[in-house]
């Protein structure tokens, strides 16, 4: 990274003691540790800001009075640690190194000790004194958590001032640490920590503090400069090398380079010390066991964990019916009696038959479609909406995180399948986590598998209408074949996609449960209806459209349109598969949408018939041909939007190409398998 | 501690943070201070996923991102 | 250099956070997803009415429209 040190100490005695006129006091804390503010309130209006000479890295200096003397504070750049990672950390740690605060004021998170301290323990061995100011208690507070400074300040040897940046009382107390410790200088003590290091194995802590000069560099102490050495600090290495004998820097050498994973070992060390820091001095009030503990252990458990999840999935689904029905009612019959008051009312008035036909059979038959299918998309949306409220979601993402890796997916492949359960655009989109290219076109080639909220609204109301209360066993059989589907598809793919088995493990935070926001909900689904309704009108209504003009014929009778000719001529073909010429178009149409299908059955199902629409449906169709269109139609292809995300995620026409023929394939033979079971069944 | 942590996820296991917690007895916040500090020295690293997964691409309203917190995805992995 | 907001952009356009503007609510979410002035971004959806895909360093988020308006990119590609 070519960030440039210059410790131009020459002599290793720089403790000053406070009696300094005017002392000096550094804010060290890592970023976020309220340094800002402490900063602020000790310096008001007395401050200004520039850089540190030669870096780009903001200085802020200031001063306070207090009881007639002034005190120069400066304010350091918030680091994580004092390593030689970033041009911050360096330009931090030599300032306090070449002796120029008398006093460091270290700030903790109390909210977060465990992280905070880190810095701590990085600073440990470097002499220049301190205080620790342990910030925003109001917040810890809040957590149930109740700090004891006392203790802290005993196993360090250092001064501890509890602080909240709101409370003045604060203020006192630290200016009171401040005072004593610049009058009797204490340096943190941090023995416990060598003795750690010395016990690190494979590390040869000792020798090596004994190696570095005496009195330290700077107020690097040994001890620290040893530490640092170990972690594989370059920067140290080079300093140190300035102040060694020939003899001795070859020895260092050789010691260090038997030195393994040395940022492991000393980081190792560091954590136990905060942890025996910690222990005693933190307690939590608050029970530790919050209400759905119980619960997410069941959840998230080895054997549990994925039943619980398909029932939970399965009686979602059958719940996101209910109000779905209603609609779907008012979909099918409000607009049939509709369109036949319309159609009445125009005859008699001498409407010309065309525009009749065209207003009620292309678009109001075609609206009723549209909102009979807008209430299974609002089903599902309240439904999987819910669960990714309270939290739930992020469980079952967890919970089939290793049936990707059996699928031969990476663990984090579970986001873009659970996306593209909403639209397979989003899990495309997702897969960009992935790291590896194969592994990315895998994954999406499995998601397409997955339905989209179109294709479940289609599927929901096709079962709904064929099946009535069957239908839940049909949408369960669909989930299962999809299983089965992507199993299939992983061994077939997978060995042009994915070279080495690379396993690597997987962290996954998973967020608390909480109280679903009833008010954000009914508002998601209000956005979601009027986006939803939006684009299946267009989608739905120009589809019928289009097709009305390919079926309308001037008498009435439909054998004589173009659509049925060609429809006739291919039904010898489309049968095999157990998809009778109207619903072959359908399912070919959905390539272009999956709401478009239902645009083709209104049409060529309303056009010429005399009865309503949903007898002829059901007299038009048989219930082995609903079922096999059912499967061809969730198993083809996804939209061609989602086509052409797929193509912008991979870069690749072949595979694009590969994975749609595929599909369409798999489409037709599961259609032709399914459709001679249901000939069986029904 | 730290060694520990990585080993439970050799072999491609996966694990929530509460799990970890459990198998290193101790708790949540020292896990995540670990985890912090393994990426800091570049040995595990953050993978954070905030896509939408309210079933929805084909709209979030302008105004108030649907409504719906996003829950972000929040992953750790080792570096290649 | 090439500044563009992020609200304009399109897919598939790289650039590096130049500004963020905005409250601290909004600035807190961006920095603890880890982006940064500096941080280097690809725009992966960017459609109107949705909220705007970004890819940089291991994270995908969503960013509103109103704050992909508070964002300045520095367009790299």
């Amino acid at each position: 990274m070519g960030v440039q040190t210059n410790i131009t100490i020459k002599s290793p005695q720089v403790n000053k003691i406070g009696l300094h006129s005017e002392p000096l006091i550094a804010l060290l804390g890592q970023p976020n540790a309220g340094k800002s503010t402490l900063f602020n309130g000790l310096t008001g209006s007395h401050q200004h800001v520039g850089n540190w000479p030669g870096k780009t890295v903001e200085q802020k200096e200031g001063y306070f009075i207090q009881n007639g003397k002034k005190y120069t504070v400066v304010d350091l750049p918030g680091t994580y640690s004092l390593s030689a990672n970033s041009q911050e950390e360096v330009v931090t740690r030599d300032y306090i190194a070449e002796g120029k605060p008398d006093l460091v004021c270290v700030l903790a998170d109390a909210s977060q000790l465990e992280r905070s301290l880190f810095l701590l323990a990085d600073y440990a061995g470097i002499t220049v004194p301190i205080i620790l100011l342990v910030n925003m208690m109001d917040v810890a507070g809040e957590q149930g958590k109740k700090i004891d400074s006392a203790i802290i300040s005993k196993k360090l040897g250092i001064h501890v001032v509890p602080f909240t940046a709101s409370d003045l009382k604060g203020y006192s107390a630290f200016y009171d640490a401040v005072k004593k410790t610049l009058n009797n200088p204490c340096t943190l003590r941090a023995d416990a920590l060598m003795d750690f290091y010395k016990e690190m194995p494979d590390a040869p802590y000792q020798r090596l503090c004994d190696l570095m000069p005496s009195e330290g560099i700077g107020a690097y102490s040994p001890a620290w400069l040893a530490a640092k050495l170990i972690e594989g600090d370059s920067m140290v290495h080079a300093t140190v090398s300035e102040f060694l004998k020939e003899s001795e820097l070859v020895e260092v050498n050789k010691l260090l380079s038997s030195v393994k994973d040395g940022s492991l070992l000393t980081g190792n060390c560091k954590f136990r010390w905060i942890d025996s820091i910690l222990k005693g001095a933190v307690i939590s009030t608050r029970a530790d066991k919050p209400k759905m503990s119980r619960f997410d252990r069941v959840a998230t458990s080895r054997t549990w964990g994925k039943p619980l999840a398909i029932t939970i999935i399965i009686l979602a689904l059958i719940v996101s019916f209910i109000p779905a029905l209603p609609l779907m009612l008012l979909g099918k019959t409000g607009m049939g009696i509709l369109g036949t008051i319309v159609a009445d009312a125009l005859t008699s008035v001498g409407v010309p038959h065309i525009l009749v036909s065209f207003l009620c059979d292309a678009i109001i038959s075609a609206i009723g479609f549209v909102i009979s299918m807008v209430g299974f998309v609002l089903g599902i949306s309240f439904v999987f909406g819910f669960l990714e409220e309270i939290g739930y979601m992020a469980r079952i993402s967890y919970v089939f995180d290793n049936t990707m890796s059996k699928l031969g997916l990476q663990g984090k492949a579970v986001m873009p399948f659970l996306v593209s359960f909403g639209c397979t655009i989003g899990g495309a989109a997702g897969t960009r986590v992935i790291d590896t290219w194969g592994q990315r076109v895998l994954t999406i080639a499995l998601a397409w598998a997955v339905p989209c909220s179109g294709t479940w609204a289609v599927v929901a109301l096709v079962s709904a209408t064929f099946f009535g209360a069957g239908a839940p066993l049909v949408i369960i059989s669909l989930f299962a074949t999809a299983l089965l589907h992507m199993i299939i598809t992983a061994k077939i793919f997978r060995n042009s996609l994915v070279k080495e088995s690379d396993k690597t493990g997987l962290i996954m935070e998973l967020p608390p449960y909480h109280k679903p926001k009833w008010k954000n909900l009914f508002r998601f689904l209000l956005n979601r209806l009027k986006d939803v309704f939006v684009r299946a009108f267009k989608l739905i209504v120009l589809v019928s459209v289009v097709f009305w003009m390919l079926s309308y014929t001037n008498d009435g009778d439909i054998t004589h349109s173009i659509i049925y000719k060609i429809g006739t001529l291919i039904e010898p073909v489309t049968s095999i598969f157990g998809l009778k010429w109207r619903m072959f178009m359908a399912f070919v149409v959905s390539g272009m949408g999956k709401e478009a299908a239902l645009g083709v059955m209104n049409t060529l199902f309303s056009v010429g018939s005399t009865v309503n629409l949903s007898d002829a449906l059901l007299n038009g169709v048989s219930k082995a041909e609903a079922l096999a269109f059912i499967y061809a139609f969730t198993f083809n292809i996804p939209c061609i939007s989602a086509l052409a995300a797929t193509y912008e995620e991979t870069h690749s026409l072949k595979w694009v190409l590969r994975i749609t023929g595929y599909y369409i394939a798999a489409a037709l033979i599961m259609s032709f398998v399914v459709y001679h079971i249901g000939l069986f069944v029904f | 501690m730290l060694t520990k942590l990585l080993d439970l996820l050799e072999g491609g296991q996966r694990c929530s943070l509460e799990e970890l917690a459990k198998q290193l007895g101790t708790d949540i916040s020292t896990v995540k201070a670990q985890i912090e500090y393994l990426v800091q020295i570049g040995i595990l690293k953050q993978v954070t996923a905030e896509v939408p997964t309210c079933t929805g691409c084909t709209g979030c309203s302008e105004q108030n991102r649907c409504g719906l917190d996003f829950t972000p995805y929040l992953m750790w992995e080792r570096v290649k | 250099m090439h500044l563009k907001n992020l609200s304009d952009s399109k897919r598939g356009q790289r650039g590096k956070i130049h500004t963020i503007s905005g409250e601290t609510r909004f600035l807190n979410r961006i920095i603890s997803i880890g982006l940064t002035i500096g941080s280097e971004l690809e725009v992966i959806q960017n459609n109107r009415k949705q909220p705007i895909l970004v890819f940089g360093r291991d994270t995908i988020i969503a960013i509103n429209r109103n704050e992909g308006e508070r964002i300045v990119l520095e367009v790299t590609e």
